[in-house]
């Protein structure tokens, strides 16, 4: 018998904002922007609370303009390391619904319930469970669609937001599509938009009814994807265990760094971050980018192949000291600094001839300061070189607590 | 200068040296070849101020002399004359003049005398070996050279003479690799260089399967000279890791494999592979070895293979390419496994009745 593909996807309701709502009961019902403090001005939104988006304040604006528009608004930078305590409790509750939860970002979720009706009764009874569960552990509110396939499924919690539930009926997905507007449809980006608005093409349903080809035509092999998408055609996988392409740790400055000393040591930070997080999914990273974005925005990438992937800080850190006189070439404050890892291996750890002995035991010291660092947080073992984070120098976004 | 010469010799010449010239150099004279007539020959010689190669053409030297030109230009237009005599000549003002049947080609030379002068080992004693000897033992290990510039020392090739054998070592830090040739070398010489990865590829390239080479080894210099070819080349001075140390003595599982057999089982294996995931496991048990990969988004194999193995059972994984540069160089039919622990190195060598190894590899696992 084949079972019935049902794909749920939860989307927690503006994720920041209400975590801190939930540690601050004092802030509920009052708008609430997550990006950056009072005094930031260069920062951007990465939460506005319902209540503020009542004035206009949506993620990405520069914080500069949501005071504008929210000049009552409370202003907070981020404390990631709570949302990230509260992804996972959400992870948890999802676990136990179905083994096959994809996160598809820190408070997103796809989750194939095929196997799960008989077990719960049903769609709407597995989303109660959930959103009960969640309220329950987390007292975060949530919203929960079940459809045919991933892509219905997200575009439906996006139309219960906030705090509800939609079910999409096997055979109903193009219909239910078919009156939005473009922009809901996920893979039509502001060019695709102004293309398809060129042809007269208005609504995903329209996208839906044009002429195969002249979809091909205008967009070639996308197009025939786009149109699949607006007809709510969608057979992408739950990928329970995705294998990140890349780890990268960011960071903006409170005010432009000259100083390449200050720099450095805010960079092995990030480093011991980005390497942490690799060696948690039990990878190794055979390239390293270190990325730094002036004051007048112009981003510049300086990339280094190693001879053998690693999860070492140290090795991390030496191939970033060798990129930065290239970085440092430019004479501009700096505004941005980044460490990428990318080329990534999984469980493909190549021992040595030679040198095996001495990072052997780096590996184990390092896998010795993970397990702490599991149980009393990231911060409390850090390496010598690194940043005293907090007192000299200010971090602006919150990535970097990630 | 003014000589004639048959355009595919002196092609053949072009192509033979050319291969050392960078594209781009921050020299502008190492993008050229430099051409100096002798007494009825043209030596060509092209540089990277490394690696030099010479190469000698038969030939009718109107006028003695001696020219510079690009090595790309006078490579390109060669290709693309029809057969016959080539008249070289340089002109005023360094420009070189290419004739052959009805065309006409100029060139823009410089000086021959801002060409980097080549070592010419005078006074030096050569070695007399076989080209074949030295071709096979460097086919047999420069694949394990390593190529990353930042382990300088392991860039190149260790040869080392001593007690009446010449054996040669190579190793990226992952695998080693050392084969001994005991037949054809002198008794009596005592050396020990590391040679270039580049040189050896040159060498690899232009050594014959017939004929002798002289071998020239000063303290900071090896020259190698053979048939109308010299090469010189700059050694690399640092220590070269003590290979004796790294061939394991106390391995105590030992299968003997089909070497064809293996190599295609390997080759199976390795399709489900990928740049990311390229770790094969082979578990060894009583008569049998089972090859397996599992990798993530592509797929999963699995083979099982007759092996002559009688010890314990044991897991271990490798990357399937380093097994099979070890294996495309193995001559015999059968071939030795040797393990000892999922995280010990693991020995690949010619399966000999007694006698002793002569090639062997040495390959360090995946952790499992």
């Amino acid at each position: 018998m084949s079972l019935q593909r049902r794909i749920l996807h939860i989307d927690m309701d503006a994720f920041f904002a209400s975590v801190e709502q939930v540690l601050n009961p004092e802030l509920k019902g009052r708008p609430l922007i997550i990006g950056g403090d009072r005094q930031d001005t260069r920062g951007v939104v990465s939460t506005a609370s319902y209540e503020a988006r009542q004035y206009g304040v949506h993620s990405a604006m520069p914080l500069v303009e949501a005071k504008r528009l929210c000049p009552d608004g409370v202003f907070m930078r981020g404390r990631f390391e709570h949302y990230r305590a509260a992804s996972e409790k959400v992870r948890a509750v999802l676990e136990t619904v179905s083994p096959l939860v994809e996160a598809a970002s820190i408070d997103e979720a796809y989750i194939d319930v095929s196997g799960s009706q008989r077990l719960f009764g049903g769609d709407c009874a597995i989303a109660q469970y959930i959103k009960r569960r969640i309220r329950e552990e987390t007292q975060l509110p949530c919203t929960v669609a079940v459809g045919p396939n991933k892509l219905v499924a997200k575009v439906g919690s996006d139309e219960a937001k906030p705090d509800g539930y939609l079910e999409i009926e096997a055979g109903g997905e193009a219909a239910f599509l078919r009156p939005l507007s473009l922009r809901k449809l996920p893979g039509v980006g502001p060019r695709t938009r102004e293309m398809l608005e060129s042809l007269g093409v208005f609504t995903v349903g329209a996208l839906a009814d044009l002429p195969l080809q002249t979809v091909l035509s205008v967009f070639g092999q996308t197009g025939y994807a786009l149109q699949r998408a607006a007809r709510g055609i969608s057979t992408s996988p739950v990928e329970a265990e995705s294998v990140p392409k890349s780890i990268s740790r960011e960071t903006t400055f409170e005010r432009d760094l000259l100083d390449w000393g200050a720099i450095e040591r805010i960079l092995i930070y990030l480093t011991e971050r980005a390497a942490y997080a690799l060696r948690e999914k039990g990878m190794e990273a055979k390239c390293v980018t270190l990325k730094v974005r002036h004051s007048d925005f112009k981003t510049y990438t300086f990339a280094r192949t190693l001879a053998e992937p690693t999860s070492l800080d140290r090795a991390i850190v030496d191939a970033l000291r060798g990129l930065v006189p290239n970085a440092r070439e430019r004479r501009a404050g700096v505004r941005l600094i980044g460490v990428a890892l990318t080329t990534l291996t999984h469980n493909q750890h190549q021992l040595r001839l030679f040198d095996g002995k001495s990072s052997e035991k780096w590996e184990r010291a390092l896998a010795g300061v993970d397990r702490v660092r599991e149980r009393h947080g990231f911060d409390v073992v850090r390496l010598g070189r690194s940043i005293p984070l907090g007192r000299r120098v200010q971090l602006a976004t919150p990535s970097l607590s990630r | 200068m003014k000589i004639s010469v048959p355009r595919e010799e002196l092609l053949d010449a072009v192509n033979k040296v050319k291969s050392v010239v960078s594209a781009k150099s921050a020299l502008p004279i190492l993008s050229h070849i430099l051409m100096e007539t002798q007494e009825s020959a043209v030596r060509l010689t092209a540089t990277d101020l490394k690696v030099s190669i010479e190469c000698t053409v038969d030939c009718s030297v109107e006028e003695a002399g001696s020219l510079t030109v690009s090595s790309q230009r006078l490579s390109s237009i060669l290709s693309e004359l029809p057969p016959g005599d080539i008249r070289l000549a340089l002109g005023d003002n360094n420009v070189i003049g290419l004739e052959s049947g009805r065309t006409e080609t100029k060139l823009f030379s410089m000086a021959p005398d801002e060409f980097p002068p080549v070592r010419s080992f005078e006074n030096v004693e050569p070695l007399v070996l076989e080209q074949s000897v030295l071709k096979k033992l460097f086919m047999k290990t420069s694949f394990a050279i390593c190529s990353d510039q930042a382990r300088y020392n392991l860039t190149g090739l260790l040869c080392e003479i001593g007690g009446g054998k010449l054996t040669t070592v190579a190793t990226d830090g992952r695998r080693m690799t050392l084969a001994v040739q005991e037949e054809g070398i002198p008794d009596g010489i005592d050396m020990k260089v590391i040679i270039p990865g580049k040189m050896i590829v040159e060498l690899e390239r232009l050594l014959a399967d017939e004929g002798e080479v002289n071998v020239f080894i000063s303290e900071s210099q090896a020259g190698f000279a053979f048939d109308s070819m010299r090469l010189v080349t700059a050694l690399i001075e640092g220590n070269f890791p003590d290979y004796d140390m790294v061939v394991p003595k106390k391995h105590d599982k030992e299968a003997v494999l089909d070497t064809p057999a293996f190599v295609e089982a390997v080759r199976r294996t390795r399709t489900m592979t990928n740049e990311k995931f390229n770790s094969v496991r082979f578990q060894l048990e009583s008569g049998n070895m089972v090859l397996r990969v599992v990798t993530p988004e592509v797929g999963e194999y699995k083979e099982d293979m007759p092996i002559e193995y009688e010890g314990e059972s044991i897991e271990i994984a490798f990357n399937p390419n380093f097994i099979l540069d070890v294996l495309r160089h193995i001559e015999s039919d059968k071939c030795c496994f040797v393990l000892k622990d999922p995280t010990s190195p693991g020995v690949i060598k010619p399966y000999t009745e007694g006698g002793a190894d002569t090639y062997v590899n040495v390959i360090m696992p995946i952790r499992i």
